[in-house]
């Protein structure tokens, strides 16, 4: 059932990460690719690479971007759009530490279309909450005086009517 | 002690979204990455994040991408020209409170993106207002315009200025909805690579005007309101071009091939719900997606020895023929048929065989009834995919489930159309 990608991509070469807590993984160069970051590394180094070290990404985090990259590894054409959909929404269902994790390794690796789908993430949390509510969500102190926020409503006040 | 935690926490809010283990982590993440996370937003929600914490203070005045939503009815409440005045009050004070930060800080703040989406009510008063905002983003190099100013009942269109966002040296992309354009000179868009226009007007002479300014363009949507034909432009400007897709818009078979001759790159193209084609032959080495929708009877002929993927909505009286020898995967729709009539299942095997050396197939229909062969008719035709060795068929049907016998029978046509199918899905 999840073999649902054909594996009918080119030759599959295989290229060693190595996370923050010393994890090795062997990943294809196409899905690792995704990573601009990585790929820079890899053309930098060229075949006599032995293992990239990632110093940031702990094995955790570094399993969980790799599944979304070897998904993502053939480009997605309109054809396959909403089964791709419904697998990315999935997949950015996760905990909320685990979404930061994601977050910043993705961050770092610059895959962007990962990025973008982990943002939109924590945006649609965001969204139609107010103030209190987002507070809640995150876990965000209010450190403001009452004063203080007073004072900002008043000066944004355009924003707030 | 943690899980205590999370379930009051799922209690409190209703238990939407992940769940949160107690730390603020959002509020550690650089700016960057919170403007990341702001952008998707309309404007006025990244405001109001200034009284979060105060962290959060002053994160909204450099956010790249300014997004003004005059629609959305929980932003502002009231009366139609209440939220009006307090939607042009607010764009004007954030670009004031940009324009003040753009003094103080060492570089000019970033402008990525800028969307503008509202309703328009001509007069002089409102058309400048829309210009300056318009003028403060292209003089701010704004990367992409997305505009959706859409007119009111019985007024007229917004006029896009000429001067100021037409001849933008930093525009990578331009989107518009809902518009109409009038261009009477070539523009001069030296970095436009994509071009989306949805439900928008104009006419052969603006669309020419406005893709010879365009020269290192590679996307363009077309999608018209109301079928104008385009059969006087000509793309030859536009030979970086990589994906064209056109939609709900008129031009004729040979119009269709001149052009696509002359684009050596072009890699995907959508035909969708076009008007005029009739016959039609198209030769292209680049192509590599094609999508055709089209209510029209055609008669196509395909050449394109490096498609790899194809979908289109089945016509029994249009008559399509692919060569593709690496097409890999293709998607056929049936979503308009219930009923079979006539010679149906004779045009299906002869659309079917022309892809007899496909190893990929997807069948979407609204009721399986259309692609079950009958029995005297595969008595005397042979399978039309040898071939194949995956294929999914997707039933939109909804009103009941697929039953035993149904299913049964579906399978057995299934197994006759492709003999040599390996997995057989149907959902």
């Amino acid at each position: 059932m999840a073999s649902s990608t054909s594996g009918s991509s080119s030759s599959s070469k295989v290229v060693k990460i190595r996370s923050s807590d010393n994890e090795n993984f062997e990943v294809e160069e196409a899905a690792a690719a995704r990573s601009e970051t990585i790929k820079k590394l890899l053309e930098d180094v060229g075949d006599d690479a032995d293992v990239i070290p990632l110093p940031n990404v702990d094995a955790k985090t570094l399993v969980k971007v790799m599944e979304w990259c070897k998904k993502h590894m053939d480009d997605v054409d309109e054809l396959n759009k909403e089964e791709m959909k419904t697998w990315d929404a999935e997949f950015v269902d996760m905990d909320q530490s685990c979404l930061y994790n994601v977050l910043l390794a993705a961050n770092f690796l610059n895959i962007k279309e990962l990025l973008d789908q982990l943002t939109q993430k924590v945006a649609d949390m965001i969204k139609g909450k107010s103030p209190e509510e987002i507070r809640a969500t995150f876990n965000i102190k209010n450190d403001f005086t009452p004063e203080e926020e007073a004072e900002i409503r008043k000066q944004n006040a355009w924003a707030f009517e | 002690m943690a899980t205590k935690e999370i379930r009051k926490h799922r209690k409190e809010k209703g238990g939407n979204g992940p769940k949160n283990l107690g730390v603020d982590r959002i509020s550690r993440l650089p700016d960057p990455l919170l403007h990341c996370i702001l952008s998707s937003l309309p404007t006025i929600y990244v405001v109001r994040t200034s009284i979060l914490a105060k962290r959060w203070r002053r994160v909204w005045i450099s956010i790249p991408v300014l997004y003004f939503e005059e629609f959305n009815n929980v932003t502002f409440q009231g009366t139609v020209k209440n939220i009006r005045r307090r939607f042009f009050k607010f764009v004007d004070n954030f670009l004031l409170c940009r324009k003040v930060g753009n003094q103080f800080s060492r570089d000019t703040l970033v402008m990525t993106r800028f969307k503008l989406d509202m309703h328009y009510h001509s007069g002089i008063r409102i058309t400048k207002k829309i210009d300056d905002w318009l003028k403060f983003a292209v003089g701010g190099n704004v990367e992409e315009l997305d505009l959706r100013i859409k007119p009111s009942y019985k007024t007229r269109y917004y006029q896009i200025p000429y001067s100021t966002v037409l001849n933008s040296r930093s525009l990578t992309l331009l989107r518009l909805k809902h518009m109409k354009l009038e261009i009477l000179f070539p523009v001069s868009l030296p970095s436009l690579k994509a071009l989306y226009f949805k439900n928008v007007e104009f006419d052969d002479e603006t669309l020419q005007n406005l893709i010879s300014g365009c020269p290192i363009i590679e996307d363009l949507h077309l999608s018209m309101k109301s079928y104008s034909s385009i059969s006087g432009v000509n793309f030859a400007a536009c030979g970086t071009l990589r994906t064209l897709s056109l939609s709900s818009v008129k031009f004729t078979g040979e119009w269709l091939e001149d052009q696509i001759s002359r684009l050596p790159l072009v890699e995907r193209l959508t035909l969708d719900d076009c008007i005029g084609l009739g016959h039609f032959s198209i030769h292209s080495i680049s192509l590599k997606s094609l999508v055709i929708d089209i209510y029209d009877t055609i008669e196509a002929t395909f050449s394109t020895p490096n498609l790899v993927r194809f979908r289109y909505n089945f016509h029994e009286e249009s008559i399509i023929s692919i060569d593709a020898p690496k097409l890999l995967e293709a998607i056929i729709d049936f979503q308009l048929y219930i009923y079979t009539y006539g010679t149906w299942y004779y045009d299906l095997i002869r659309f079917l065989s022309n892809l007899s050396y496909l190893k990929k197939m997807t069948l979407s229909t609204y009721s399986e009834q259309v692609i079950i062969i009958p029995e005297n008719v595969r008595n005397i035709c042979r399978s039309p995919l040898p071939d194949l060795k995956h294929m999914k068929v997707k039933i939109s049907k909804r009103d009941y489930a697929l039953n035993k016998t149904s299913e049964l029978k579906l399978r057995d046509a299934l197994l006759w159309c492709a003999p040599s199918v390996e997995t057989l899905e149907i959902v």
